[in-house]
């Protein structure tokens, strides 16, 4: 589980242009400026590579912060 | 949900022309390399077409369909029925584009022509729209004209719709006979209550009159600036919709005219975005080469994108031999439909640069 943490807290600072420490597990949606609906959707793509997995369409909606992520993300491995 | 079906028309020939000029979404001077590259990741654009001031889509329009009527031989009094279906119109009050396209083409004055104003869904509605018009028999060609020129009413300064759209304009031609095998079939819809997902304010009725004020570029938010006459989209709002029903349009079509996804031999979906296209293909469980996209090199051209798609990724099979095709478009009204359509060696021509 901190595993899983650690690498989408790495993934979201990466593709947000931020330094990890500014990332939390509340961190969410709107943070910061380049997590927009774009943002967003690189951030689930980039999650789905990282842990080859595929998010369902309508559970994309669901996930709002970083918590919704990792719990999501060990719910498939 | 409008299920319908008609008989004794099909498809004989595809033309799409785009300008030459190139913009591309890493120079986009509201990207940094990596929200560049994130976008590109997400949206699978990396560069669009983009017209010059003094090119409209209507001319886009009309060179496509002079090339294709001359690769034809068609006689252009044989011609009954002129469909323009774009928000870019010549004059967004009046008069028609179709009536102007039917002078210039030297269409004759009995054409029955008429403008169709819709966005991304339009290819798909335009084809209801000139197929129903012509399955009765009085009516026997039609030229069915699709497009959006976005360049011309979106701000280059809002991230969130200059790098993903770009300019195209197609033309396609219909004919009645019946002899036709295969039927069309479409599944038609729409939701108003969305209609500011994706809307331009001004010019138009609504919000008139144009003044000042509406020339005024405001900043929405970081990367976000326009006027009141751009376009302006809520990308949120937008991919809950195209997550949605899309896939919903196309399921329940092959379920009402009992269509074996899996039989088709290509699914031709709006190139809005790769990310939710790609989303909806797995979900269809069809295989990458039945799903062809254009939006690398074209971006999103709203109802341009599934003739695009065709002549771009599909053209030799188009021409070759008889082809089984899901359509599907999707966007600003809130509009969507797909459509299952079979065309039978049809005249597709290289796309045509301007």
């Amino acid at each position: 589980m901190d595993n899983v943490i650690e690498k989408i807290i790495e993934i979201v600072a990466e593709t947000c242009g931020v330094e990890k420490n500014e990332v939390n597990g509340d961190s969410s949606v709107g943070d910061f400026p380049a997590w927009d609906s774009m943002g967003h959707l690189s951030i689930l793509n980039n999650v789905e590579e990282a842990f080859n997995i595929s998010f369902d369409p309508e559970e994309m909606m669901e996930l709002e912060d970083i918590n919704d992520i990792v719990k999501a993300v060990s719910q498939k491995l | 949900m409008a299920l319908v079906e008609v008989k004794n028309v099909e498809i004989k020939g595809l033309a799409v022309a785009v300008p030459k000029e190139i913009k591309t979404v890493k120079s986009q001077p509201f990207f940094n390399e990596t929200e560049a590259a994130n976008f590109t990741t997400v949206t699978g654009v990396v560069s669009s077409h983009v017209a010059p001031m003094n090119l409209t889509l209507s001319d886009l329009c009309q060179s496509a369909a002079e090339k294709l009527i001359q690769s034809m031989s068609y006689n252009r009094e044989d011609i009954d029925l002129i469909l323009f279906v774009s928000t870019s119109r010549d004059f967004y009050i009046c008069p028609n584009t179709a009536n102007i396209l039917q002078n210039k083409l030297g269409l004759k004055t009995s054409c029955v022509a008429l403008d169709l104003p819709m966005a991304c869904s339009g290819y798909v509605y335009g084809l209801y729209v000139a197929s129903t018009l012509l399955q009765s028999g009085q009516l026997k060609r039609a030229l069915l004209l699709v497009g959006e020129m976005p360049s011309k009413n979106q701000s280059s300064t809002d991230k969130t719709v200059w790098p993903l759209h770009g300019d195209a304009g197609s033309a396609t031609l219909l004919e009645y006979s019946s002899t036709v095998k295969n039927s069309m079939k479409f599944n038609l819809n729409g939701d108003g209550s969305g209609y500011q997902a994706i809307i331009c304010r001004q010019p138009g009725i609504r919000n008139y009159p144009v003044t000042e004020d509406s020339l005024k570029s405001v900043t929405i938010d970081n990367g976000i600036e326009r006027n009141a006459l751009q376009c302006e989209m809520d990308g949120s709002e937008v991919f809950s919709f195209a997550i949605k029903q899309p896939y919903e349009a196309i399921t329940s079509l092959a379920e009402y005219f009992k269509i074996d996804i899996q039989q088709i031999d290509y699914l031709l979906i709006h190139q809005a975005n790769k990310m939710i296209d790609e989303k909806i293909r797995k979900k269809l469980k069809l295989q990458s080469e039945k799903v062809p996209y254009s939006m690398e090199f074209y971006g999103n051209t709203s109802s341009c994108t599934i003739p695009l798609t065709m002549a771009l990724k599909i053209r030799e099979n188009l021409s070759a031999k008889q082809n089984s095709l899901i359509m599907c478009g999707f966007g600003s009204g809130l509009s969507w439909g797909a459509a299952h359509i079979v065309t039978d060696k049809i005249v597709c021509l290289p796309i045509i640069e301007i």
